[in-house]
């Protein structure tokens, strides 16, 4: 059985329903029956989508190869900080559970022990403090040591 | 373009919930306003705990449980290589910052406020170690006693119970207990008396390692404890090392066995008249996978170990600039007339058996902070 789905810039992309299920969003709308036309993801780029069903369709093949899945699932995150950010949200958004849960240890190993400007100039995000809430947090992660 | 800033507060949950500390949490709410309202701040949990005494303790007038924790920090200058530090903090009930020797645990004196501004390290969480602090007032029948006195002991802290609220707590026996560990549960709120040795034998280390306790003594038996008092024992050492420390190293505990020369050598350990690392040499063993047997180690690899007076822990050498592997770093109390006049630390090199003052290994001493940094405030 194959389902149509259109991404948000109208591509559309004939997928097994097989490999759709691994969204549970998706899921949902072939049980409630509303998937005979094609699907609209208004959310969900053709670049993004193209990813997500790669990994949808790997997931399904190499389901019985642990060794082989976490080898490509290795390799799939490995993507820079601006696609992993589409790829957060497509997860999200279609509910697939191990993608959401890879992205999102993606993204704190990349965070982790770096220093807050590093990980704004990692993630492209802006300083936006007001001076007040600078003098805040200045206090928040100040160590005083009493002698 | 991804406008990370814009990330929807749900997802940031589920990035912040696999970031396993308090600072990387302090970080996120560092970046930027959105995301520092959608990241709330945590109580620390356990800083500063009252716990119960025993029954028969008419003398101790409050017992508390302290949490000491121990970070890698770095720092980056431009055009330099990093440097990092070892730093050993203790915050106290009203939220003072202390920061002690990373071995002895002693509170570093002498410099001027220094002030760290966690933004500018980057920071790692090695691990914790907790103490009890128990203010006693002895020679109640010795007026010129008569003032409240603390003594630190050593203790194995495990956070137990579904939502791990609840802790558990193994110490050894002070005065008497006869080489036995006393055991308390906070959800039961009672201390109870475990494997009571017979008198000649002590116990010198407690640890938890993978949701057990365990506990060596003097003669070299070793038990394990889970938080449901179930017990099992670990195939001997033998009795001949003067101290032993448990440490976790690589996912596996470890016990380290430190040997003096001779028999009777203990009355030269830091005293004035022998000055110098007392132990003779090391032995390092590993507990098996079944958890009831010690096998020799020969090497720790690229571990580096220290060893401290009331806990223990271990790092890669790889994540120490400068740094041998295969290193034992422990520190040895100095006397003075019969006083307690400090602790000296000294570096052990496993392979070749060489052995010296850590001013002797600078890129060792200079790892634990301040080190190098000076006194002079940020």
């Amino acid at each position: 059985m194959a389902l149509e789905l259109k991404s948000s810039d109208n591509k559309i992309f004939e997928v097994e329903e097989l490999v759709a299920v691994q969204s549970e969003t998706i899921k949902s709308l072939v049980e409630d029956g509303c998937a005979d036309n094609v699907i609209p993801l208004p959310n969900v780029d053709s670049k993004t989508l193209e990813l997500v069903l790669d990994w949808c369709k790997n997931h399904v093949d190499m389901k019985l190869d642990e060794e082989k899945l976490k080898e490509y699932e290795d390799k799939f995150i490995e993507v820079d900080q601006a696609v992993l950010y589409d790829l957060l949200l497509a997860a999200n958004y279609l509910n697939i559970k191990d993608l959401l849960n890879r992205a999102c240890q993606k993204v704190a190993d990349m965070l982790k022990g770096k220093t807050p400007e590093q990980i704004r100039e990692t993630l492209n995000i802006v300083n936006d403090f007001s001076p007040e809430e600078e003098e805040e947090i200045r206090k928040e992660n100040l160590w005083a040591f009493e002698e | 373009m991804a406008d990370w800033s814009q990330l929807p507060r749900d997802l940031l949950h589920l990035i912040a919930k696999r970031l396993k500390t308090r600072i990387d949490l302090l970080r996120l709410r560092s970046i930027c306003s959105s995301w520092r309202s959608s990241i709330a701040l945590t109580p620390k949990q356990h800083r500063h705990t009252p716990i119960p005494t025993t029954d028969d303790s008419k003398f101790i007038l409050s017992l508390d449980l302290s949490v000491h924790t121990v970070y890698l920090i770095e720092s980056q200058q431009e055009g330099s290589p990093p440097k990092r530090w070892l730093v050993k903090v203790f915050e106290d009930q009203h939220g003072r910052m202390h920061l002690l020797d990373p071995l002895s645990s002693s509170k570093v004196v002498g410099f001027d406020n220094l002030l760290l501004d966690l933004r500018e390290f980057k920071v790692f969480e090695l691990c914790q170690e907790h103490v009890l602090h128990r203010t006693a007032m002895y020679g109640v029948h010795e007026p010129w006693r008569s003032r409240p006195v603390v003594e630190v002991d050593k203790v194995a802290f495990m956070c137990v119970g579904p939502e791990n609220n609840d802790f558990a707590l193994v110490t050894p026996h002070r005065d008497g207990g006869g080489g036995g560990l006393a055991f308390f549960n906070s959800r039961i709120q009672q201390w109870i008396t475990i494997g009571s040795h017979p008198a000649t034998s002590s116990c010198i280390a407690v640890t938890h390692f993978e949701g057990k306790f365990y506990a060596v003594d003097t003669k070299g038996r070793t038990i394990s404890i889970d938080q449901f008092l179930d017990s099992k024992v670990v195939t001997n050492l033998g009795s001949d090392a003067y101290m032993k420390y448990l440490v976790e190293a690589g996912g596996e505990l470890l016990v380290v066995e430190a040997y003096l020369p001779f028999p009777n050598a203990e009355g030269l350990i830091g005293s004035e008249s022998h000055r110098g690392l007392c132990i003779d040499y090391f032995e390092v063993s590993k507990l098996n996978k079944e958890g009831d047997k010690w096998v020799k180690v020969n090497s720790l690899g690229d571990w580096v170990l220290f060893l401290g007076i009331y806990s223990s822990f271990s790092v890669l050498a790889s994540e120490l600039p400068g740094c041998k592997g295969n290193c034992i770093v422990v520190t040895q109390p100095r006397w003075k007339e019969f006083n307690l006049d400090g602790h000296d630390t000294y570096v052990v090199e496993l392979e070749s058996g060489r052995s010296g003052p850590l001013e002797n290994y600078p890129d060792f001493s200079k790892l634990l902070f301040p080190g190098d940094m000076g006194t002079s405030s940020t």
